[in-house]
Formats: C-alpha cells, sequence, structure tokens
C-alpha cells in the first residue's frame, strides 16, 4: 500500500550531471549549496486545483532539498535573507502536470499478450530512468506520469508513477493502479479472450477465485486481492459506451470503482455513475475533435464526476484544458483535470497533484494562467531541480515582464 | 475533307446560337449581380454597434468604440466621443463585448469533400471551385465561428493542385467572394513532414520548375501560329487576287453563276465559277459565315482572323473565293491589276491553313502567376523545401507567393524575410512533438520563430473541425512568442492580405465589408465565447441570403 520510492537516479544522477549545470539555475539539490532555500515569487500561486488562489506576498513558495519547506505567510523574513529569490513577474505558479496514463514510447516493453491474464506484471519493471522523453515531459510542465501496461491484455498489470525530467526521472510508487481493458486491441483471435463477452467472465471468475478462502495463492491472485482489499485501485480502458457499461457490470458487483481510461462515450453513462466513486479519463481534446467530445469535460463537471485528461505531454494536456473552458468548464476544473485528479487516479495525491508543505517541490510556472493557451511557460521544476526555463529571447516587449529575474541576497 | 450534310449543319447551327444565347443570358445576370450596390445606397439600413473595445486590427483597440454600417459595409470606427451616431440608426449595445473583424481563414477545406478534391489528377489550372459541396453540413457553422472569408484548395499529394476558390461561409452553404474569383494557384513541394533521405528529397525536387520553364515554348507556338495565320492571309490574298484577275478575263458570264451559287450553299468547292467579285456580292461576308461548321471558330481556340477563317480547309467543302471575298474585298479590287499581271505567268499554290495549338489551362495559369496576376502557393516542410521553392520564386521572378503548412521550416525564417515571402502555418509548432527545440537548440516553434524574424504568418485550419477553434490556433502561438496583437492579426488582416482582399476584408475600417465577430472577452482567451457574428452587415444564422 505504501510507495516504495527509489531514488537510483539521483546516485546515477552526479556522474551526468556537469553537461547539464549550465541549465541548472534554479533549485539545485545536487550541488554543494544543497540545502539553500530559493524562494520563488510569483503573481499568483495555486497550491491545488480548487483552492483560493494565492496573491501579492502569498504568492510565494520556499523550496529546500527538493521539498517545500514554506509558503506565503509562513516564510519569515530570516528565511528571505539566507535565501536565492527568483522572481516571475506576472506569472502564476501551479503544481506539476500529472499523467494519468503513458506508455512513455516503451511499446511492447509494456505488454506481455500471449497472455491475457497477466495482473502481476510491474510497469515499474519495464522503466528507463534514462529516457530522453522523461526530459521532454518534464519541458511541457509534466513533473510525474503514470507509467502502464498496454490494453493488450484483459489484466494488464500494475502501473507505476514516475518523476519527469532527466535526472529526476525515478519511480515514485510501483502500485497506480491495475489496468485492465476491454477494448478491442486487448481481444486477440490466438488466445481467450477473443470478445467483449469472454473478457466478462474472465474478470468475474479471476475476482471469485481471488475472493474464495481456498482459492489459488499465486502473485496473479494477490494483485486482485490487492484490489478487492481497496489497496490497489482498478483502471479499466473503455472507450465506448458498450464497453463503459461491461465495465461497470462487472465490477459493479464486486464493490470495486473503476477509473473509466479514455472514457469518451462516458456521456451516455452519466447518472449512473453520479455519486460512485467512479473517475474517468478523457482522450486529450485537440482542435478536431468531435464537437461532443469537447463539451464532455463541462457534462462530468456537472455531473459531479472527476475527470481528467489522458495526453501524452504537457502541450496537449494544456489544449484540452482551454479547449475544455472554452466549453464551459471553469478554470478550477480544468487545472484540476491536469493536477489533483490524475494524482488521485495515480492513487499518489499525497505526493504529487499539488503543493503542500513538505510535500517534493514539483511545479511549472507560467505567464498568465495555464487555462490559457496564449500563456506561456517559464519554468518547470520537478522535486525543485530546474528541468525547463523557458530561454531569454531577443523579444523585448513580452519577453520583459514574462522573464523571471533572479537574485541572490 | 468531306462536306457536312446540310441538315447536321443547321441543326448544328441551331445548337451553338442556343448555347450562345444562355451563355448571355447567365451573364447578363451575373453582370446584374454584381452591379447591385455595395450597400452605398440610400435605402441601405445603418446599424450603429456599441462595444466595450473595438479591435481594428489595422490599428490600436479602441475602448467604448462604436461601428457604424450602412448596407453591408462599415462606415466608421472610432470612440464613442468622436462618432456621431446618425439619426434613424439602429442602435445595436453589448457595452461588454470586443469587437473583431470577421476571420480570414487562408488554409481552409470548407465545402470540400477532402475526397472528392483531392481524388484524380490535377494541374496548375484545375478549379477546386468545381468541386466545393455547398450542402456540407459542418462546413455551414463556420460562419457562426467568425470565418467570414476562406479560401479553398485541394490537398491532394499532387505536385500541381490547382487553383483555389475564395469563398464567403454562410449558413446556407457558400457564396463567391465579390470580384475576387482567382487567387492562387497551388503547388506542391514537399516530401512530407516526416524525415526523408537527402537524395529521395532533392530526386522530389528536381523537376518543379519545368513547367515554368515550359511557358516559353508554349507562348512561342502561339506567337509563331499567329505569324503563320498573317502569312497564311498574306498568301490567300495574292491567291485569290491571282484567281480575281483571271475571273475579269472571262466577263460577265460569271454572274448567272453567282446567283446559282448563292442558293447552293455548300459541296461546291474548286467546282465554283470564278467570275465573282467581292463588290458583284454584297453579302457574300454574311453568307460566308452562315456556311461555317459550328464549332470551328472556337475549336482551337484560334483567334478570328477576319476572311480567313472562313476560307479554312478543314470547314468542310467551303469556297477560298467566297470567303476570302468578304473579308478582304477591298484589298482585292485595289490590287487586282497587279495580281492579274502576275498571275497570267504562273498560278499561286493555294495556301493551307495553319495549325494552331490548343490552349492550355494549367499553363495559362502559369503565365498568369508568372506575370503577377495570380499568387503562387507552395507548400514546404523542411528547410530545403522552402530554400528550393524561394529558388523557384527568384528564378521565374513570381513576386506574389506564399509557403504553406513550413513545419519544420524555422532555419529558413531569414531566407523568406529576405525574399518578402508569408507563410499559412496550422499550428504554432509542430504538431505532436514535444520538442520545441531541435537537436542543435534552435527553437522550433515556426510561428514563433518567423515572427520574430519578421516573415508575415498566418493561420489556416487545413480542416473544418480546425477551422472552428481559429482563435484557439492563434493563441497557442502567443506562448511561443509572438505577441498578442499579431497573433490576432494572423487570422484576420495578414491572411487577407496574402489573398489579395485586405482592401475589403480583415480589418474594421471604413469602406471593409462589415464582417464583425463580437465576443465576451479577448478573442483569444479561453473565456471567449462568441455573442455573434456579422457577415457583410448581415447577422449570421439569420437570413443571409442576400449577401452583399
Amino acid at each position: 500500500m505504501l510507495p516504495r520510492t527509489l531514488t537510483l537516479a539521483a546516485v546515477l544522477a552526479a556522474h551526468l550531471a556537469p553537461p547539464l549545470a549550465a541549465q541548472d539555475r534554479g533549485g539545485d539539490q545536487q550541488s554543494p549549496q544543497a540545502q539553500t532555500t530559493t524562494i520563488y515569487s510569483a503573481a499568483r500561486l495555486i497550491l491545488r486545483a480548487g483552492d483560493p488562489v494565492l496573491t501579492g506576498d502569498d504568492a510565494r513558495l520556499a523550496v529546500r532539498g527538493g521539498k517545500v519547506v514554506a509558503v506565503g505567510g509562513e516564510i519569515t523574513p530570516g528565511m528571505t535573507q539566507r535565501a536565492r529569490v527568483s522572481r516571475f513577474e506576472g506569472a502564476t505558479i501551479v503544481p506539476g502536470f500529472v499523467a494519468p496514463h503513458t506508455d512513455l514510447g516503451l511499446g511492447g516493453d509494456l505488454a506481455e499478450p500471449i497472455d491475457a491474464f497477466t495482473p502481476h506484471l510491474d510497469a515499474a519493471d519495464a522503466f528507463n530512468p534514462f529516457d530522453d522523453r522523461l526530459d521532454e515531459l518534464a519541458k511541457t510542465g509534466v513533473t510525474s506520469a503514470v507509467l502502464s501496461p498496454l490494453s493488450a491484455n484483459t489484466f494488464g498489470g500494475r502501473a507505476a508513477l514516475v518523476r519527469s525530467g532527466e535526472l529526476a526521472g525515478q519511480v515514485v510508487t510501483r502500485d497506480c493502479y491495475l489496468k485492465m481493458a476491454l477494448v478491442q486491441e486487448s481481444l486477440d483471435q490466438q488466445r481467450y479472450p477473443t470478445s467483449r463477452m469472454g473478457a466478462a467472465d474472465m474478470i468475474r471468475s479471476a475476482f471469485a477465485e481471488a475472493n474464495s478462502p481456498l482459492g489459488v495463492q499465486t502473485p496473479e491472485f494477490a494483485a486482485l486481492r490487492a484490489v478487492l482489499d481497496g489497496s490497489l485501485g482498478v483502471a479499466v480502458h473503455a472507450r465506448t459506451h458498450a464497453e463503459i457499461t461491461t465495465t461497470l457490470d462487472v465490477l459493479g458487483p464486486l464493490g470495486i470503482d473503476p477509473v473509466l481510461l479514455e472514457a469518451a462515450e462516458v456521456d451516455e453513462n452519466l447518472d449512473r455513475l453520479t455519486g460512485t466513486g467512479v473517475r474517468v479519463t478523457l482522450p486529450g481534446l485537440r482542435f478536431d475533435s468531435p464537437e461532443r467530445l469537447l463539451e464532455l469535460p463541462a457534462k462530468l463537471a456537472e455531473a459531479k464526476i472527476p475527470f481528467a485528461f489522458m495526453a501524452p505531454d504537457g502541450r496537449w494536456l494544456r489544449r484540452s484544458m482551454a479547449l475544455a473552458v472554452r466549453h464551459g468548464l471553469s478554470r478550477e476544473l480544468a487545472l484540476a483535470a491536469a493536477t489533483s485528479v490524475p494524482a488521485e487516479i495515480a492513487g499518489a495525491d499525497d505526493h504529487v497533484g499539488s503543493l503542500r508543505v513538505g510535500r517534493d517541490a514539483d511545479f511549472a510556472i507560467f505567464h498568465g494562467d495555464p487555462c490559457d493557451l496564449t500563456a506561456r511557460l517559464l519554468a518547470v521544476r520537478v522535486a525543485g531541480r530546474a528541468v525547463f526555463d523557458h530561454a531569454d529571447d531577443e523579444t523585448t516587449d513580452t519577453g520583459a515582464a514574462a522573464r523571471g529575474t533572479e537574485e541572490t541576497r | 475533307m468531306p462536306s457536312f450534310p446540310r441538315g447536321t449543319l443547321l441543326r448544328g447551327t441551331f445548337l451553338a446560337g442556343l448555347l450562345a444565347g444562355l451563355l448571355g443570358l447567365t451573364s447578363a445576370s451575373d453582370l446584374a449581380a454584381q452591379r447591385r450596390p455595395g450597400g452605398g445606397g440610400r435605402r441601405a439600413q445603418v446599424t450603429v454597434l456599441k462595444v466595450g473595445t473595438v479591435h481594428p486590427v489595422s490599428g490600436p483597440a479602441i475602448e467604448n468604440g462604436v461601428i457604424v454600417i450602412r448596407g453591408s459595409r462599415i462606415v466608421a470606427v472610432g470612440s464613442a466621443d468622436e462618432i456621431e451616431v446618425p439619426e434613424g440608426a439602429n442602435v445595436i449595445e453589448h457595452l461588454e463585448a470586443h469587437a473583431y473583424p470577421g476571420l480570414v481563414d487562408p488554409l481552409s477545406a470548407a465545402f470540400a469533400d477532402p475526397e472528392a478534391v483531392s481524388a484524380g489528377r490535377t494541374d496548375a489550372g484545375t478549379p477546386v471551385a468545381d468541386a466545393l459541396d455547398p450542402f456540407e453540413e459542418r462546413s455551414r457553422e463556420l460562419a457562426a465561428r467568425g470565418i467570414t472569408t476562406a479560401y479553398v484548395s485541394n490537398r491532394s499529394d499532387s505536385p500541381w493542385r490547382g487553383l483555389g476558390a475564395l469563398i464567403r461561409p454562410g449558413s446556407d452553404g457558400f457564396r463567391d467572394f465579390p470580384e475576387k474569383t482567382e487567387v492562387a494557384v497551388q503547388m506542391r513541394i514537399s516530401a512530407g513532414g516526416g524525415r526523408a533521405h537527402p537524395l529521395q528529397r532533392l530526386q522530389a525536387l528536381e523537376n518543379v520548375g519545368n513547367e515554368f520553364e515550359q511557358l516559353e515554348a508554349y507562348e512561342k507556338a502561339f506567337e509563331k501560329a499567329e505569324e503563320e495565320l498573317k502569312k497564311y492571309e498574306e498568301d490567300f490574298g495574292k491567291y485569290l487576287e491571282w484567281h480575281r484577275a483571271r475571273k475579269k478575263d472571262d466577263g460577265d458570264a460569271a454572274k448567272e453563276e453567282d446567283k446559282k451559287d448563292g442558293e447552293q450553299a455548300s459541296g461546291e468547292g474548286e467546282a465554283k465559277p470564278e467570275g465573282e467579285t467581292p463588290e458583284a456580292r454584297p453579302e457574300g461576308g454574311r453568307r460566308g459565315r452562315g456556311r461555317r461548321p459550328p464549332g470551328e471558330g472556337g475549336g482551337g481556340g484560334t483567334p478570328p482572323a477576319g476572311g480567313g477563317e472562313g476560307g479554312r480547309p478543314e470547314g468542310g467543302a467551303q469556297d477560298p473565293q467566297r470567303a476570302g471575298g468578304g473579308g478582304r474585298g477591298g484589298e482585292g479590287a485595289a490590287t487586282g491589276g497587279d495580281a492579274k499581271a502576275k498571275g497570267e505567268e504562273k498560278a499561286p499554290e493555294r495556301p493551307k491553313y495553319p495549325k494552331t495549338p490548343d490552349r492550355d489551362p494549367s499553363k495559362d495559369a502559369l503565365i498568369k502567376v508568372r506575370d503577377g496576376d495570380l499568387a503562387l502557393f507552395i507548400e514546404a516542410q523542411q528547410t530545403d523545401e522552402v530554400e528550393r521553392a524561394l529558388a523557384l520564386l527568384g528564378e521565374h521572378g513570381i513576386g506574389r507567393a506564399a509557403i504553406e503548412i513550413a513545419t519544420g521550416a524555422h532555419r529558413a525564417a531569414p531566407a523568406l524575410r529576405d525574399a518578402g515571402i508569408p507563410v499559412i502555418v496550422l499550428d504554432a509548432a509542430p504538431a505532436g512533438e514535444n520538442e520545441n527545440v531541435d537537436r542543435d537548440g534552435q527553437d522550433r516553434s515556426v510561428a514563433g520563430v518567423m515572427a520574430k524574424a519578421g516573415v508575415p504568418v498566418a493561420f489556416g485550419s487545413g480542416s473544418v473541425a480546425r477551422a472552428r477553434h481559429l482563435p484557439s490556433i492563434a493563441a497557442e502561438a502567443v506562448a511561443y512568442g509572438m505577441d498578442e496583437d499579431a497573433a490576432v492579426r494572423a487570422i484576420t488582416l495578414t491572411p487577407a492580405e496574402i489573398l489579395g482582399v485586405a482592401d475589403r476584408v480583415g480589418s474594421l475600417e471604413a469602406g471593409k465589408l462589415a464582417d464583425i465577430v463580437l465576443t465576451s472577452a479577448p478573442i483569444l482567451h479561453s473565456d471567449a465565447r462568441i455573442l455573434s457574428v456579422l457577415a457583410s452587415g448581415r447577422p449570421v444564422g439569420g437570413s443571409d441570403s442576400e449577401d452583399r
């Protein structure tokens, strides 16, 4: 139940650090001044989507050793004197984005399709902390991502939450959720199940076996028992109305409230979901998405069903947020759909998705509101480490106000 | 040449006449439509729009702005203090709203079924307008989304994609842009967005300029044909003169024969008596024409050359003398004496009508491009493709052009700026790319890089679905370094300039069409909702059937 944290990358990082040291302007936990406090000051600070926005002197965040150590009024003049101060005028600090389901381009390494029943597999085992993609994710504002088994199996395996950023790449937890799938690509004519009907039967029988006191004691069923005792969540890939309905029909009687992944047709099931613990991830919204999908976030909000956007990078997440706001969603819920809700879906909302004293300093700084596409991403910190700073460019007008000014006192 | 049976001939003439009549009718009604007053009429309704902020795009934003519209046009734009509201005007107040010019989509797929438009072979002269479908449902919503002008082009893989269509989307279909039918020839110099081997790319780019090189030969062929035609006319005149001269010697015997000739219109050929002279046959010209088989004059697009056309040997059993007599009688009479003297020595050979080349719509379109009457829009994605395109433009002296897509062309920005060529892009940065910085650390966000370099940037939608989000597409560019005013310009005035219609659309200025989008917040912001759209002064979705 408790996440195990690996800091493998932190150890190896020291060897790789020199070429990147130049970029490392903000916080830094590897350098000799590792215990220096950095205070990030902006116009607005959002600790958690939906919380009151902190402004003025309250819009400050003190970071030391990769953790948030003080916020707003807690920052004493004494602290300020010893700290480095990074000022971002007119900017907004928000929690780093969390991607609720990615494959980080690992593809085939995340599926064992010969057998549809592999709930004991661990996506964390396929994780490559040196993957370039982690760096790319970080540069778009995504500070952690769920690495999930593919949808090739009915029971795919356990998903893991990993940190982004080239050197910060590490596994936060190996137990995000049990990945299951009812979509077409989970069915295979070469093995059971070959149909949605067969998949439903496999799910029912497997959980019945796990539920039986005399049931088989193998790692597969241990994973299912973790689900039944509530220590592991379930996320089911179910796009269509039919797939969603089957998921709810099969898991409902077992008392399992799944996360519905990429549930583009969930608008057909809204009544059934309201008031349950079911959460939803929506496919990332695009400029050419159908109107029905673009209107779905506002509908889910009205039905009080928590949802997250399932986009492979921060740019797409921002498009999703902005398009949802254009179609009637509040800015608070749009930000939640990229931060706190995916953190809850990953079962890691006590680690990521919001900023609190004592938590890792994962955040992004935008010039403007991240729900406006016009807002430029200025900086990203993963566990206090600078993974992205907007390059100083020659622009004078927008740049002057947008550029973070940095002083050491 | 065999002669046409009389019946066929007559029927053909009748049909041709009918067709000509119909054409005459349609062009007359077209003219009538065009002549309809452009809103300047005395009886046109005056509407005054009072809004929170007017964004004219051509100038700075105006708080408490007022727009005065008469009929389909804007007659004044300014702040509430400056503008006097005319008496009897219909005043509409949206005091919180922002007013923008109607959006201009320079890379639209409106009313164009992608399959219908891109299928089949196209050349530079293929008009995409013929393939548009006014009943396409989703495109009918575009006007309500603020898009009041759209340029639709063929997006096939063909290197030549024909002429795009400039249209005014409406809720009941579309109309042609008033008095601007042809904008640009579409061309593609691209091996696609993905990575391709340099040799493969080179191969794809190798022959692109050939069409332009062939234009000279094409035009020469017509010049030559014209010369040949002149020579033919001269020779034919001589030939006639020789015969006329001989006819005079034969005396008045020809008079009887002339009458007979008038009744039997065809099939006489060389058997015709030679006694006639133009002076003796007042209606010779008319008869010559009447006997012409239908379609002959227009068949090869031959420029008609007086009586010469009637004497064309392919035209059935026409009599050269008669035809020539119609058009060149005076000349024949004046020089008859000389011809006679020569003719007695040796009969001149009867000249053959010269072959004329066929007109090629593709080459005709390219000639317009070369001469600056049409623009050339080139899709080029990578830097080397853009460079090739610029070389092509330079080589053939083409001044009016734009580069489309340009996804990977961030390095070509200085070259584009120097050449003064604008770009039409689909996205602020390459779609589906996480990285906006390439391997050498160069910024890849095309719109931002181009804007910073001083290259005019316009955003096109590329699809009907994306067209609904043109403001969002532009908004994203601000995050990549464009300033907000430039981003709004990139979906209004800049595309209007590229399309050559900035005198009528693209900004809120007196004299332009009253295309106005009212939003609840600045248009690039996510809170902005479209409150209403006027196209040519009429609310979209209302009865906009009588446009302009």
